[in-house]
């Protein structure tokens, strides 16, 4: 508590390290979303349960970028977040007409 | 201060990313994974853009913000309707004992 009062008493380092620190957690709760959707990938028994796992291993890089961007407090990587929140769906569904015309 | 909003406002995020993933690997059918893997990520989204705009604070990255959520919005939904009607068409759960697309499947597909 006292280091956290000396840190914010500096006010150069008390944004970037209260943030560093600040940031752990969603950066460790989102690998563990990612290692569950990693098992289901692994795992899953029929395509559409792969095809689920790998829409929601996206969704959890794209929220660990937008963790990153929030760390960096830049714009840049929120650029690619759009871009794959723009496309990310084509693949959704081809894979989709691919289990359409080959079957589960 | 703005600090914490992002800091709550990214855990919240990541929180409900990881609520999805319980379901994708605790839930006992496809479709029902589906159910946990189309909505909950969307939101978690949604949150650590929040937090980003939190934490940043400039006016672009609010607005890239901004167009992040509403293609979100839009094109989720998009690809998990196109999942559930290939597993309906291909895999049949019938979860239910109800045939809820037995009058479009009158007027059958167009197979490429």
């Amino acid at each position: 508590m006292t280091l956290l009062a000396t840190l914010l008493a500096t006010p150069v380092l008390a944004s970037s390290l209260t943030s560093s620190l600040m940031v752990w957690p969603p950066l460790v709760i989102l690998a563990v979303a990612a290692l569950l959707f990693t098992y289901r990938l692994l795992v899953g028994p029929t395509l559409p349960d792969r095809i689920i796992a790998l829409d929601g291993l996206l969704a959890a890089v794209l929220a660990g970028i937008l963790v990153g961007a929030a760390i960096s407090e830049s714009t840049v990587p929120i650029i690619a977040v759009l871009l794959v929140a723009l496309v990310g769906f084509v693949a959704t569904g081809a894979l989709a007409r691919y289990v359409e015309r080959r079957g589960g | 201060m703005m600090d914490g909003f992002a800091a709550a406002f990214l855990t919240a995020g990541a929180l409900l990313t990881l609520l999805a993933g319980i379901g994708v690997v605790r839930f006992p059918d496809v479709t029902s994974r589906m159910h946990a893997a189309a909505k909950a990520p969307v939101l978690g989204i949604m949150l650590c853009g929040i937090g980003v705009a939190f934490a940043v604070q400039t006016v672009e990255t609010t607005i890239i913000v901004a167009l992040v959520i509403v293609l979100q919005l839009i094109t989720s939904p998009v690809g998990s309707h196109l999942l559930a009607r290939s597993i309906y068409h291909q895999l049949h759960p019938h979860i239910d004992g109800v045939d809820e697309l037995a009058a479009a499947d009158e007027d059958p597909p167009e197979t490429v």
